[in-house]
């Protein structure tokens, strides 16, 4: 980086003489960063979920069996050296099911939250921004998908479309827009009114731009908490789908399939439905705490 | 003058964050008898700093300490919070700048006032309603039993701050901080409000803390006006006696003000010295 | 000829029973490099003038004029090439997350002018401030300065009129002069005109060579600065406004009307 050479980088981040655009957005950076590391709990949240994302990449590696092959000689055994978190009760070692199924898990978090932040910005920012009939329409639709408890429609769905994991990221999207909807809508018409929304307008902006270059960048941090704080209840839908037989389907290692198949052997082999019972728990509390911690840092008006 | 209800010696107001250490109010000393005394400066001065700092309503950020902090004899720094909260209510009363802020907007104006009442004294509702209703028209509120039945958002900037002196005056305090309570009124309102709060430093004898940035406004308002710039107070003077000021910076604010009927092609500009925030002396 | 002519404007809003009228037979005349003031208090309609005429307010009637050329009739872009506007509050009118580079090269981009580093260099310049800030977010900006950038932002498309809606009330009275003068500067510099907005007798009188008291959406009175100075004010509401502005009448306290 030229110039700074003669700058430590503490100084390039702190100083107020900024000279480029780039030292700008390091500078936001940083101290952003900053206060996200100074809270515990945040931080606990960002290593859980990194370690997933690891435990996902790495899987094959970190896998100590495969998680299909079934050995019946060796069912239901508690947790020991050979196999850390036992066995279920077709000899499957747990540790590897579950390090495979992380990659279910993410998966199916990763494609929901992509499908559903496009979806709920647009729909939410066109209502909010035009008003009228337009803001009529589309918040009744929204309305109507808002009304079903969201695991029983996305039960409806995956029931007509058929189990399976991909039908089972359809039907949580469907399920998980509106409330995106809702929050760009709502941060849409806080913005609208703004100062800056009117001289923009003053300027010429048509509303494509100033949805885009203007709205956007202020709904963006809201939604980004938002689907974080979510990520936690699409896991846990994706887990009901598959624990009532709707999701992911056997012999494939998704942690609600698995303790659903383990509650029969919950009084004499505790750990087939804890193991993975417990996986479900850490990572739907990592993203929660890794959410609220997001929100201290991209959106503080609404931090505690 | 008598026995002073507020006495102020070197009261520090230290910030400590991240980013460093902060020194937003230094050594300011003060007496506020039966009279109308103004803190002016500009945003960032510590004015409002000094306000807050008096009924310890500053975040937990913020060390205040002072060689003497007393009100009518107490030492409000070393009291317990219970006590502070009671003297808060009952003996110090605060008027921000926006009534829209201060008022609950689901609840009727006149309710307030009676939940007010009915906080500081053990009587019936209908009296309390009956009480509220006289405190409204005390503050020259006109057809008080209609305003009485009127929401915050019902009501114009002016008439809030009214009601909120109201509710100020229900316990019958003996001093009022005042932060900036017309700005956000409208020239001809403002008079309306500033008469009420004169009145009632003639007649009931409260001391008043008038926090402005408006210099015309307490030139003719107040008795004695404090100047602070930088967290300190470079300069007090009697509020008539305003323009044999002395300090560059009180010259200055009072050159850069336009005048109607005063031609000048450019108003004159602030000229800042360094000087001016460098710690003054501490009297002894 | 003068250079904005405005005549006969009517403004509602809100549809229905709850339509209220907002502006009623708005009237007046800027001839070229004339600062006309508008004053009045909180209400008066006195900033919805403003607006109207930069295009932000679309269903009035009547008509607007600036250099000949109606409102309906003018391209839209190019009437924001003439017609600029500063708003009150230079916190809210700059866009927390666009760095001042990013906020004065967007009407360039806008009109697909070339040259945009130079032009927001030279912006900049004339509004007082080094190219130091070009790459800092509002947010690490005075308000004097940020009210320079909004002043910056409206010059870069180099208009002839710029619309002024309270610039000053939001800042101390030490910036305030410095603003005032740099409007007093600009104006010679660049040959503008200017509509200033304030609820101010004292900043009207020392800015503008003539201005109308508007009160509840009408014009009460058009005055000269000339008029005001000697005292000749005919409309009791402006004897009013004057009498109540910049002091407190200890001797005389008002009427108080509820």
């Amino acid at each position: 980086m030229s110039g700074t050479e003669t700058m430590t980088w503490r100084e390039y981040l702190s100083t107020d003489t900024i000279t480029s655009g780039r030292q700008a957005t390091a500078q936001r950076l940083y101290w952003g960063t900053r206060s996200f590391f100074s809270s515990p709990l945040a931080v606990f949240g960002l290593v859980v979920i990194l370690l997933l994302a690891i435990m996902a990449i790495f899987a094959p590696w970190i896998a100590t069996h495969d998680p299909l092959v079934q050995n019946l000689a060796r069912d239901l055994e508690p947790p020991s050296a050979q196999n850390w978190l036992g066995t279920d009760e077709f000899g499957r070692d747990i540790f590897s099911r579950i390090v495979h199924g992380s990659r279910i898990s993410l998966y199916i978090v990763m494609l929901v939250s992509v499908i559903v932040a496009p979806i709920g910005l647009v729909i939410g920012m066109t209502a909010g921004y035009f008003g009228g009939w337009t803001d009529r329409v589309l918040m009744r639709i929204t309305d109507i998908f808002l009304s079903f408890p969201s695991l029983i429609l996305a039960l409806a769905f995956a029931a007509a479309l058929g189990p399976g994991i991909e039908n089972a990221v359809i039907a949580i999207a469907l399920t998980a827009w509106p409330p995106i909807a809702r929050l760009a809508r709502a941060e849409t018409l806080t913005t609208r009114a703004a100062d800056y929304i009117a001289a923009a307008r003053v300027s010429g902006a048509g509303a494509p731009r100033i949805l885009w270059r203007h709205i956007l960048p202020i709904c963006i941090p809201s939604v980004v908490v938002r689907i974080t704080l979510n990520m936690a209840g699409i896991m846990l839908t994706a887990a009901g789908l598959g624990f009532l037989g709707l999701g992911a389907q056997p012999p494939s290692p998704e942690w609600g399939a698995m303790t659903s198949a383990g509650r029969r052997f919950m009084i004499d082999s505790w750990w087939v439905v804890t193991m993975p019972g417990m996986a479900i728990l850490i990572v739907a509390l990592a993203f929660n705490l890794f959410g609220d911690g997001l929100r201290d840092l991209l959106d503080p008006r609404q931090s505690r | 003058m008598t026995d002073p209800i507020l006495s102020v010696k070197n009261l520090n107001v230290r910030y400590f964050s991240a980013r460093g250490l902060l020194h937003a109010v230094r050594n300011v000393s003060f007496d506020l008898g039966r009279e109308k005394v103004a803190i002016i400066g500009e945003s960032g001065s510590g004015k409002s700093t000094v306000g807050r700092a008096l009924v310890r309503l500053l975040p937990d950020i913020a060390k205040v300490n002072a060689d003497r902090l007393s009100f009518e004899g107490k030492e409000l720094l070393s009291l317990s919070e219970r006590k502070m909260q009671d003297i808060r209510g009952r003996r110090i009363s605060m008027i921000l700048q926006d009534p829209k802020f201060s008022l609950n907007p689901v609840m009727s104006v006149g309710e307030q006032v009676s939940e007010a009442y009915l906080a500081h004294f053990k009587v019936s509702r209908a009296e309390a309603k009956k009480r509220a209703i006289e405190q409204l028209a005390s503050v020259q509120i006109r057809d008080p039993e209609h305003v009485y039945g009127l929401y915050p958002h019902e009501v114009s900037g002016g008439m809030g701050q009214r009601i909120m002196i109201a509710m100020m005056l229900i316990p019958d305090p003996a001093m009022i901080i005042a932060d900036e309570p017309t700005s956000a009124l409208d020239v001809t309102v403002r008079a309306q409000v500033l008469s009420l709060l004169d009145d009632l430093v003639q007649r009931r004898g409260i001391g008043l803390l008038f926090i402005s940035h408006d210099l015309n406004l307490v030139q003719s308002f107040c008795d004695r006006v404090l100047i602070m710039y930088a967290g300190q107070v470079v300069e007090e003077l009697r509020a008539s006696e305003l323009h044999l000021a002395q300090h560059d910076y009180t010259k200055g604010l009072l050159a850069s003000l336009p005048r109607i009927g005063q031609r000048r092609d450019r108003l004159s500009v602030l000229n800042r010295k360094q000087d001016w925030a460098r710690d003054l002396e501490r009297q002894p | 000829m003068s250079l904005i002519s405005i005549s006969d404007i009517d403004l509602h809003l809100g549809a229905g029973t709850r339509s209220r009228q907002i502006l009623d037979g708005i009237s007046f005349d800027v001839d070229e490099g004339q600062t006309f003031g508008l004053v009045g208090e909180s209400g008066s309609g006195k900033s919805t003038v403003l607006r109207c005429i930069a295009g932000l307010y679309r269903h009035w009637t009547g008509s607007i004029a600036v250099d000949g050329d109606t409102f309906e009739s003018a391209d839209r872009l190019a009437w924001c090439r003439k017609v600029q506007m500063v708003f009150q509050d230079p916190y809210g009118s700059l866009h927390p997350k666009h760095r001042i580079s990013d906020i004065l090269a967007e009407p360039l981009q806008i009109h697909r002018f070339g040259d945009i580093d130079r032009r927001i260099g030279e912006a900049l310049e004339q509004v007082g401030l080094g190219g130091q800030f070009r790459y800092r977010y509002p947010h690490q900006l005075s308000g004097g300065q940020r009210q320079r950038v909004a002043i910056a932002r409206a010059l870069v498309l180099r208009p002839r009129i710029l619309l002024l809606d309270e610039p000053t009330s939001a800042l101390d009275v030490s910036i305030q002069a410095e603003i005032l003068n740099l409007f007093k500067d600009l104006r010679e510099e660049l040959n503008l005109t200017y509509v200033l907005v304030s609820h101010d007798l004292a900043v009207i009188d020392h800015m503008c060579s003539a201005f109308a008291v508007m009160q509840a959406g009408k014009i009460v009175e058009v005055l000269t600065r000339d008029a005001l100075d000697a005292g000749q004010v005919s409309a009791p509401y402006t004897r009013a406004l004057l009498e109540a502005s910049g002091h407190y009448d200890l001797a005389a306290p008002p009427s108080a009307q509820s």
